[in-house]
């Protein structure tokens, strides 16, 4: 649902009266030209008078592609405006009146031109301007699935067919924000924001005409991931911390991290692995064996335990009289004596 | 002469013993919050030797919240005792924990250190024992108890949640360089009973309660991962089961208040999300594997929101009640609670009874709580003592953000 604005004349009049001014008979092999360019005008004009706008938007704009002139112009521009296009209106009427001023006033008629300025200006109070204030500063804009379209310092929304998002090319960037402002027809419209590595974002909004909205958006940032495999299965530890037994696969924020990766007789496996925002990253380990060293020999461990239990004996004998329960102690079965 | 450390009583001679009663409030025998008790006895700045001793807190050392010590000696002495949660490393961390130095002279009298729940995370000035003519009595309560108890009988489609104290965050959590989430710093919690739904609201409950307006993208909209689906969409039964998502901290609490409910506070979700006995997840400790969580990592995603209670394991059972489901992925759940850093002024240490944050950021003053997992956010941030938000959450809507609604019962 379009707000829309309510025409003050009757457009036929309008566009019949202009059909007299389509410009002169061209020469030679342009004649058929200009003569199928005039044939879709008149179709046009039919169709306005049907009230099918958009049959007539059609027929205007392939008599334009035929032969271009700022009459037919400015009646796409009365056609966008029924249709509630009004920032494409606008640019309509606004090419209609560049071409008549660079034509010294001739190809309009001066009541055309004069109604072309009111309209423009009608337009220019309605529109909805959005400022976007953009976190990051790279993330791409669409408006109802369509990238934005740069017209001069600002940018234009829901002017281009449907396509993939682009990043703004320009704007006000600091920090890592974006500041730019997107104008819009009025109604309701949905704005997404995208950016590798990020989550998305959707704002959508039925937009009252002359609406002037201050719109902050900032995408929060997704994290890596990290997948560690190895030959045999060992246990993997990131920056020091174990995380479990490989294969494992962790999330962490951006960034570089060591990874180790260790098993008992094997050479440990080191090195570090950088994590980008919503990537995946793979690191396989192929560990070696490891010489055994004296601690894993069988005999070093039975010495060991023979020097253990001598050990233990000999304290017990020691200490024992003051190991035996406390006579009270209570709940906890402690007495201490400070001294 | 290393046994000796663990007080075996060889501090010297003592002809007459005082014994030294420690009182707590806190529960001690069923679930404590505290596990453990390190006792040190000064003589001067130190502990002087062998006078340190560390137990289990339970129900053998401490019978009705009363446990009890012989101190040998004549003088003075000052007690430390600390009371404290383990978590992590085995040393106490100064806002969970109980730590009482108590001034005693030794005189062969009963005497009595208190230890009460209201001192948690704070330092009580130094006191001098209360001397007793016989046994002790329980300690009375210092904090308010919380309290109540469920209607009967509850509806089908809620859980009744029993009031009970729990810890909330986990200093554990490594939240890494990510600055908008925290959840490390500990305080102790009480809760009224309150009921809670078993699901996430669905696009199905959603779309009966006709708050669907233009403002809420439906599935087909730009971004096609947002799962609400008007009457008589021809995939609308594919999406009826799944969490309503894409939708503002308006209309969510909208939603809640049109059945006479209320969204969750952050202390509630985390409460259940630990199971009550704050717990990383709602089953234990263990990262999920692969479908014990509608979340993202090891392999496992989701590119929407699936439909509720796909992930078996991610579910709680209270009672003989039908158990709560997705509480650690699926969708993000919006809290009640305004956002403030866990440091901010609505938080901190100490003990906290129904918290709920009012008090606006300065920075980001309309930015609310968002707590449990989503279906494409990694493992380590579905845990349950994880804390996130969303900015503008009117208007900033989230592909992984849904919401519960909770009962609160008049007590």
């Amino acid at each position: 649902m379009r707000a829309g604005f309510r025409n003050s004349r009757l457009p036929g009049a309008v566009l019949l009266a202009l059909l007299l001014g389509l410009g002169p008979v061209p020469p030679a092999r342009a004649q058929d030209a200009a003569d199928s360019a005039r044939a879709d005008f008149v179709q046009g004009v039919e169709l306005v008078k049907a009230t099918n706008w958009a049959g007539a938007l059609d027929a205007f704009e392939r008599s334009a592609a035929k032969k271009a002139h700022p009459v037919t112009t400015y009646n796409i521009g009365l056609c966008r405006r029924a249709l509630g296009q009004y920032v494409l209106a606008k640019r309509a009427f606004d090419d209609a009146l560049a071409k008549n001023a660079l034509s010294g006033g001739t190809l309009l008629p001066p009541s055309t031109a004069e109604d072309a300025r009111a309209i423009v200006s009608e337009i220019e109070k309605s529109l909805v301007q959005v400022d976007v204030d953009l976190a990051p500063g790279s993330a791409a804009v669409t408006v109802d699935s369509r990238p934005l379209e740069r017209e001069g310092e600002r940018y234009v929304g829901g002017t281009l067919p449907p396509g993939p998002a682009e990043p703004v090319a320009f704007s006000a960037v600091s920090a890592g924000h974006a500041r730019f402002t997107v104008t819009l027809d009025p109604g309701a419209h949905v704005l997404t924001f995208t950016a590798p590595g990020h989550t998305e974002s959707v704002f959508r909004e039925n937009f009252r005409p002359a609406t002037h909205k201050q719109l902050a958006i900032a995408l929060l940032e997704l994290q890596g991931t990290l997948r560690v495999s190895s030959s045999p299965i060992a246990a993997v530890y990131v920056e020091g911390t174990s995380i479990g037994p490989s294969p494992i696969s962790v999330d962490r924020v951006k960034g570089s991290y060591r990874v180790s990766v260790r098993k008992d007789g094997y050479a440990p496996f080191e090195t570090t692995a950088i994590l980008r925002p919503g990537e995946r990253t793979e690191l396989t380990a192929s560990l070696r064996v490891a010489p055994t060293p004296i601690t894993k020999k069988w005999w070093f461990y039975a010495i060991i335990a023979g020097v253990a239990a001598a050990g233990a004996a000999t304290t017990y004998a020691i200490v024992r009289a003051n190991d035996s329960p406390a006579p009270n102690g209570g709940t906890i079965g402690w007495v201490v004596t400070p001294p | 002469m290393a046994l000796a450390m663990f007080g075996s009583g060889s501090c010297g001679g003592a002809t007459e013993n005082t014994r030294i009663y420690l009182r707590t409030d806190a529960a001690t025998s069923v679930a404590p919050i505290f596990q453990r008790l390190r006792l040190e006895i000064y003589r001067g700045a130190a502990p002087c030797e062998g006078c340190f001793r560390e137990v289990a807190v339970d129900a053998r050392t401490f019978p009705s919240g009363i446990a009890s010590f012989d101190v040998g000696g004549s003088g003075e002495v000052r007690v430390r005792a600390r009371l404290f949660r383990v978590r992590g490393n085995t040393d106490p961390r100064a806002e969970s924990t109980i730590d009482v130095t108590t001034r005693v002279v030794l005189d062969g009298t009963n005497q009595v250190v208190d230890l009460p729940m209201a001192s948690v995370g704070k330092a009580p000035p130094e006191a001098t024992a209360l001397r007793l003519g016989g046994e002790p009595t329980a300690l009375a309560s210092s904090v308010p108890a919380p309290r109540g108890t469920c209607p009967r009988p509850a509806s089908p489609d809620e859980v009744c949640i029993p009031a009970g104290y729990f810890w909330m965050g986990d200093p554990t959590f490594d939240p890494g360089n990510e600055p908008r989430v925290d959840g490390r710093h500990e305080r102790l919690v009480a809760l009224d009973a309150f009921l809670l739904d078993r699901t996430e609201v669905t696009v199905r409950a959603f779309r009966a309660s006709g708050l669907a307006t233009d403002a809420l993208p439906r599935r087909h909209d730009v971004v096609a991962r947002c799962t609400y689906a008007d009457a008589g969409d021809p995939q609308g039964a594919n999406f009826d089961p799944r969490p309503v998502n894409c939708v503002g901290y308006r209309f969510a609490a909208a939603y809640c208040a049109a059945l006479g409910k209320d969204l969750p506070t952050e202390a509630e979700l985390e409460y259940v999300q630990g199971a009550m006995r704050s717990y990383r997840y709602v089953w234990g400790e263990e990262l999920p594997r692969c479908g014990d969580a509608i979340v993202a990592g090891d392999g496992c995603s989701a590119e929407l929101p699936q439909p509720v209670g796909s992930a078996p394991r991610d579910a709680l059972l209270v009672g003989s009640a039908l158990p709560i489901l997705d509480l650690i992925g699926n969708v993000h759940e919006f809290a009640k609670d305004l956002w403030n850093p866990e440091t901010g002024p609505c938080w901190g240490s100490g003990f906290f009874f129904n918290p709920v944050c009012t008090t606006p950021t300065r920075d980001m003053p309309t930015a609310r709580v968002i707590r449990g997992g989503g279906y494409a956010d990694p493992t380590a941030f579905s845990q349950s003592a994880v804390r996130e938000f969303v900015n503008q959450p009117d208007t900033n809507l989230g592909t992984s953000v849904g919401f519960r609604c909770a009962r609160r019962i008049p007590q």
